[in-house]
């Protein structure tokens, strides 16, 4: 081995060697170059593309509106999220469940319908739970729920107006059967009432209020079912976590604001809504929000079963369901590189 | 010695390394050549895609706006799905907002809305500025890449929306990158693996056939390539392991000769050139002769100390004159002592080698013992002597020649006929005497009969000593010795000129009597009387067209075939020229079983004896059927043209112009009312009948066409007939005989009655006169009507494109958002609803675009349309680039008057035509041109598209005209007929040239500036 270094150093004298080191070193240089010009080509295809913003489809429902309030209060970046008001609840299911948007707020039980169907959803945060602002509003003329035995109900063709018209007609001792039945668009509500076309409607607010204001009357409403009206945030199965923590932030800062309730604020959401101020802040009332901190204990496959256990049977006899949820695949965390 | 840094590389490097230094640019040109494309392409795709939101939502918010404010205001925050979709505004009339995407703008004026959160808003005045009708207006804001969109909302302001293209733009430029990465990517690896390839399949198999070529260098025959495969290399292995092969063989051959040189009678010797030759090789079997090889090579012995010396002058010299002319090949015969001291015949076999310089390297000789062929060769001699002798003494020509086909002796009589010596004849001598005309045939039959060894018989005129030539037959027979072998031919030839004279003579004079009687179609008999036989020529067999080979002459035979009308006619005629002793003369028919008939004339003549008996009848016939025929064809001629006079109620006259007097037809007479018995016409007479007002025109005619003015004398005229009426007359006529100083004699003509067409005529002048007038107050009705046709389509157009418009934009809703609660059958009935929107829009459009060119004014002034025909080729780019349409456009210093509008209307729809139907084409081309003339300019578009029968050049201008299907290539066929109206408007003309699958090419022609 020693020897080797004496025998190298009269390698590299030749002529021979220098011949091949410059022939070396320039074809280095060809290749260097064209090396750089590829990896540009090749990268500029690798680089990604500048990202859309992620939409989040909101109905027209009380309980979103802290999100309302984070975009009204620039307290997210538009570039990056966009929260759409659309004009019916049941709007915003069908644009989350054909993909138009990555994120959309819903019912509990509208959340484990779409899942059925095969939309691949995860529920990613729980918002906030109906206390009386789910209601059957009827026509002064009618006394009782059981005066509506025979009559025509208008209601959203979602699960929760399913609900709330079964839970009522159980009370009164009724069945679907008895009654006659009308789906029709929230928006839609007051003017089959005023035509005198439904005796009844199955609503929410703000529409509840409005038509309080206009002279209805709430025979039913959702505090006689404390827990089952769950509103929830849904994001694209895919979804990534990033774009999913910045939805949560904007709840959480829009969520503060509201709770706030300054004047300005309210004034604001409240001429979104159609509603006085006043309104406004007593339909708030029939809600009840959950702190976003405990929403990470209140997710997990376990808490859901058995909080929501009764809604699910609830579903699962009424047929909108036909078969257990899959908590653990509903909650499961992103895989990693989504988008 | 330099050479270039990559040449140091290894092939299997450089190769890759080349095809990724090529890949390369072209990646980096398609990247750019796209890009080019995208924004153009975009900014439509997202033009469009806004202008379907606008509609979609402006028919919503005409619906809603009066019912309920509330969702109203959603269905405006709703449009933020869209994801390009930035901003949306829906205002008041007093320009309040009352819907948007966020709440916090809602009732404050737009204005302040925009000053106060997007001051870098441009464009806003104008945009504001513009009317709110219901018509969609898409502006696009180059600065920012942005679209803006804007439709007057009834009952309320105006919806305004605005698009950014940046992302859009992003996103089509990423996915090109992408596919140039890949266009590169791939190359570049398919080369590298092409080295690896090249690796395995080429270099370590090239490796292997070197080393198999030096091993056989070197001499080691038995090395082998054995490459597998079938590719170049594998072909140039087995090439070499074949040679390889071949030369271990032949070397095997090689010493199996020498083996059998050395059991042979044959001793070879191979000597140096030097001086004495000493002996380089001499082969065993030198032993025969008492030798040992030994003695020979190592130089004690030459084989010179071996020849006789009464042998060795002449083969000395014979060697040495070898040696410096050549030949290089040479046979000897000399006598050799043997080891015992007695002599023997040897013949030596020697040839030279020569180096490139022409000196003589070696000699190499076969010896062989020849003793016994000499001693036979001897005895020949002597016998050939005596033959000589008898040959000599006999009259014959006698020749002989050897196995080299060269005579070799010819007898005193030959010599004497042809008076040349011996030497002369010798050889190919012979030859020369021979008629130049006979020479070829002569020598060819000698050679072939000498090659195939077998007798000849040929006749040619040889020259004899006087210089004549006579014919001579020559008899060849082949010889052969006392074994049976071939040594020769031997000819004896005799004078036989009389004999050939009388017989060419003979046939000669044949040869001229029946060519005679074939060109006259005569042919001759002979009968011996009273029963000998019935001689026909050839003729007579033609004429009768009887097989002689099957039938021969007899006159039942004759009378078979003569007509049986005629058949005692000719029986008796013959008959009765015997009893006469006269000759006779008949025509008469023959009859063939076919039907046809010929006809012939006969004569015949009749020898008596002494005693009067007829001794023999001799006769000819002749074919005379083509001249019967031609003079009944003639006849046949003049009774149709009679008959043809006759029915074109023509009547012919003949008229002597110094008498005065005519000659007429029966029609003639007719014509004018009289008898044509006793009709007697006459110049004085017809100047009579004349009409007074027509004869100075039917007089100066005649004069003119004397004169040579007029090609041929052609009038009409009214004549007086017999009864009194005036009848029009046509008459026409030619001179057809002229006096020596020029003055006409003879007239021929024909009187043509045209009195009904000269009636019928008078009628139809009346009628269009007062046709014309009907016409045009026709047209002014029509006008009438179309003005107030194509203002009803323009209003009906215009009405139907706003619901046309709601259609479109709620099938278009209904597919994206309710699309996958749709089975299969639900999509494709919505996007056929799509389709027939789309077409129906397209219609109204050019419906639209049509009415207004009727109702628009005409505009004047001076259009240069280089500069129309490029702007439109530029809006179009990106399609001509996507289909791979080139372009080429001369029309430098073109300029033309007209209204520019209708102008571009024109091009534009001839280009976007061309462009449609050549897209399917290979190297589909469109051309436009240019002609200018005096005060028009002709353009022209041709294309190379599928083109069109030309029998629907007229209707493809048509409205609603299309010769394909709309699935095929979509339009509404109202392009074309836009082309035209804008054309006529300008006063010019349109018209195309096409053949299926040839392209089309549409012609232009407008005024000139």
């Amino acid at each position: 081995m020693r020897a080797m270094p004496g025998a190298f150093a009269g390698f590299r004298q030749s002529r021979w060697h220098r011949d091949a080191c410059a022939r070396v070193v320039a074809f280095t240089r060809y290749r260097l170059q064209i090396l750089i010009a590829t990896l540009v080509i090749m990268l500029s295809a690798c680089a990604p593309l500048p990202e859309p913003p992620t939409r989040v489809a909101i109905g027209p429902w009380l309980g979103y509106d802290p999100l309302v309030l984070a975009r009204e209060l620039d307290l997210l970046e538009p570039e990056h999220l966009r929260v759409v008001d659309v004009m019916s609840y049941s709007d915003s299911l069908r644009l989350f469940a054909n993909g138009f948007v990555e994120a959309a707020m819903m019912t509990l039980d509208d959340a484990l319908l779409l899942a059925e169907e095969g939309v691949p959803l995860r529920i990613s945060m729980l918002l906030s739970e109906s206390n009386g602002n789910d209601a059957v509003l009827a026509d002064p003329a009618i006394g009782s729920v059981s005066s509506l035995a025979g009559e025509l109900i208008a209601l959203e063709d979602s699960t929760v107006g399913w609900l709330i018209l079964d839970r009522m007609l159980a009370q009164a001792g009724l069945s679907r059967e008895q009654v006659r039945t009308l789906s029709t668009e929230t928006h839609l509500h007051q003017r089959s009432l005023a035509s005198g076309e439904v005796k009844a409607v199955v609503t929410y607010e703000p529409v509840k209020s409005r038509l309080v204001r206009a002279g209805y009357r709430v025979i039913f409403d959702s505090s006689s079912m404390p827990g089952e009206i769950v509103d929830v945030l849904v994001v694209r199965r895919d979804l990534s976590p990033a774009r999913e923590a910045a939805i949560h932030e904007a709840w959480r800062r829009g969520l503060i604001a509201l709770l706030d309730r300054e004047t300005q604020t309210l004034d604001a959401l409240a001429r979104g809504a159609g509603l006085a101020p006043d309104e406004y802040v007593s339909a708030l009332e029939g809600l009840r929000f959950f702190p976003p901190d405990e929403t990470a204990d209140r997710l997990t496959p376990a808490t859901m079963a058995q909080n929501h256990a009764e809604l699910v049977q609830q579903l699962l006899a009424s047929e909108v369901l036909q078969s257990l949820p899959d908590w653990r695949s509903l909650l499961q965390a992103p895989m990693a590189g989504s988008r | 010695m330099s050479s270039h840094p990559l040449l140091a590389l290894p092939i299997r490097f450089l190769l890759p390394l080349l095809a990724a230094l090529l890949a390369l640019p072209f990646g980096w040109l398609a990247h750019e050549q796209h890009a080019d494309g995208f924004a153009n392409t975009l900014r439509e795709q997202e033009s469009r895609l806004l202008a379907e939101r606008l509609a979609t939502t402006h028919t919503r918010l005409e619906v809603q706006i009066a019912r309920d404010p509330m969702l109203v205001r959603r269905l405006v925050s709703g449009l933020g799905v869209h994801q390009d979709l930035t901003h949306a505004w829906l205002t008041d009339e007093e320009g309040r907002v009352i819907g948007a995407l966020v709440r916090r703008e809602l009732d404050r004026p737009l204005r302040d809305v925009l000053a106060d959160q997007y001051p870098a808003f441009d464009g806003l005045d104008a945009l504001l500025a513009q009317g709110t009708d219901g018509r969609i207006r898409i502006d696009y804001l180059a600065d920012e890449q942005a679209l803006i969109g804007q439709v007057g909302v009834r009952g309320a302001g105006r919806l305004i929306i605005r698009s950014d293209l940046d992302r859009p733009i992003a996103a089509a430029l990423h996915a090109n990158r992408k596919q140039v990465a890949l266009e590169v990517g791939a190359p570049i690896a398919f080369a590298l693996l092409l080295g690896v390839l090249l690796h395995f399949l080429w270099f370590k198999r090239a490796a292997r056939l070197t080393a198999t070529a030096n091993a056989l260098g070197l001499g080691r025959l038995d090395a082998r390539a054995s490459l597998s495969g079938s590719d170049e290399l594998a072909q140039i292995g087995n090439a070499l392991d074949g040679m390889a092969s071949r030369v271990q063989q032949q070397h095997h051959r090689l010493e199996q000769l020498a083996q059998l040189i050395a059991h042979s009678p044959v001793v070879a010797f191979v000597w140096a050139n030097e001086p004495g030759w000493p002996a380089i090789y001499v082969s065993e079997n030198i032993t025969q002769w008492g030798y040992t090889r030994e003695a020979f090579t190592s130089g004690s012995l030459h084989l010179s100390d071996l020849i006789h010396p009464e042998d060795l002058p002449r083969i000395e010299t014979e060697v040495a004159g070898h040696l410096a002319n050549g030949p290089d090949q040479y046979i000897q015969e000399y006598r050799l002592q043997q080891g015992d001291g007695s002599w023997f015949w040897v013949e030596d076999r020697s040839w030279l080698t020569r180096d490139s310089a022409g000196t003589v390297l070696s000699i190499q000789g076969v010896l062989l013992d020849i003793t016994e062929r000499k001693r036979a060769d001897s005895r020949l001699r002597e016998s050939l002597t005596q033959f000589e002798t008898i040959a000599n003494a006999s009259p014959v020509l006698f020749w002989t020649s050897g196995l080299d086909k060269g005579c070799d002796w010819f007898n005193d009589v030959w010599l004497n006929f042809t008076g040349r010596g011996l030497e002369q004849e010798l050889g190919d001598g012979w030859v020369e005497g021979i008629h130049p005309e006979d020479r070829t045939q002569c020598v060819a039959t000698y050679v072939r009969a000498f090659d195939a060894r077998e007798p000849f018989s040929m006749e040619y005129r040889l020259r004899r000593h006087d210089g004549t030539y006579r014919w001579l037959i020559d008899h060849g027979l082949p010889r052969f010795d006392a074994e049976g072998r071939f040594i020769g031919f031997i000819g004896s030839c005799l004078d036989i000129t009389d004999e050939r004279l009388a017989r060419d003579a003979l046939r000669e004079s044949e040869a001229w009597l029946k060519e005679a009687q074939q060109m006259a179609r005569i042919g001759n008999w002979t009968l011996e009387l009273p029963d000998g036989p019935l001689l026909w020529s050839d003729q007579i067999f033609r004429i009768f067209e009887i097989d002689p080979a099957r039938f021969g002459a007899s006159y039942e035979a004759f009378l078979e075939c003569v007509h049986p009308e005629d058949r005692d006619t000719v029986d008796a005629a013959y008959w009765r020229s015997l009893e006469a002793r006269e000759p006779y003369a008949i025509a008469h028919r023959l009859q063939f079983p076919d039907g046809r008939i010929k006809h012939v004339q006969e004569h015949c003549e009749t020898e008596y004896g002494e005693d009067g008996r007829p001794l023999r009848s001799r006769g000819t016939v002749q074919d005379i059927t083509e001249r019967v025929m031609a003079e009944q064809a003639l006849r046949d001629s003049e009774e149709r043209l009679r008959l043809a006079l006759m029915a074109a109620k023509q009547g012919l006259y003949d008229l002597d112009l110094n008498t005065g007097e005519a000659k007429v037809s029966a029609e003639y007479a007719t014509m004018v009312g009289f008898d044509p018995d006793t009709f007697q016409e006459t110049h004085t007479a017809w100047r009579a009948r004349l009409h007074p007002e027509d004869a100075p025109e039917v007089f100066r005619t005649f004069d003119k066409y004397v004169a040579g003015e007029l090609p041929e004398y052609r009038v009409e005229f009214r004549m007086r007939t017999r009864d009194g009426r005036w009848k029009w007359i046509l008459s026409m006529g030619k001179i057809v005989e002229w006096s020596a100083d020029g003055q006409p004699l003879r007239m021929l003509g024909t009187h043509t009655d045209i009195d009904a067409l000269k009636q019928a005529q008078t009628a139809l002048r009346e009628l269009n006169t007062t046709l014309e007038a009907r016409v045009q107050a026709r047209t002014a009705e029509l006008q009438l009507v179309n003005e107030s046709l194509e203002s009803f389509v323009y209003s009906v157009s215009h009405d139907l494109k706003t619901p046309l418009r709601g259609i479109e934009g709620y099938s278009r809703l209904l597919q994206e958002e309710y699309g996958n609660r749709l089975d299969e059958e639900g999509r494709l009935f919505i996007e056929n609803i799509c389709w027939g929107v789309n077409r129906m829009s397209d219609l109204i459009d050019d419906l639209l675009a049509y009415s207004r060119m009727e109702r628009s004014t005409l505009a004047r002034s001076v259009i240069e349309p280089e500069t129309v025909v490029r702007a439109i080729l530029d809006e179009r780019k990106s399609e001509l680039v996507a289909k791979g349409i080139a372009t080429a456009i001369d029309l430098s210093g073109v300029r033309l008057t007209g209204d520019p509008d209708g102008f571009s209307v024109i091009m534009r729809n001839l280009i976007e035509n061309a462009i449609k139907f050549s897209s399917d084409s290979e190297d589909p081309t469109i051309e436009v041109g240019s002609r200018a003339d005096h005060d028009t300019v002709t353009l022209w578009v041709r294309d190379s598209g599928i083109g069109f029968d030309m029998k629907y050049r007229e209707r493809i201008f048509e409205l609603f005209q299309r010769l394909e299907r709309t699935e095929r290539y979509p339009g509404t066929g109202i392009g074309l007929a836009l082309v035209k109206k804008a054309v006529e408007r300008m006063g010019g003309k349109v018209w195309a040239e096409s053949k299926p699958g040839r392209g089309a090419c549409f012609y232009v022609t407008l005024p000139r500036a």
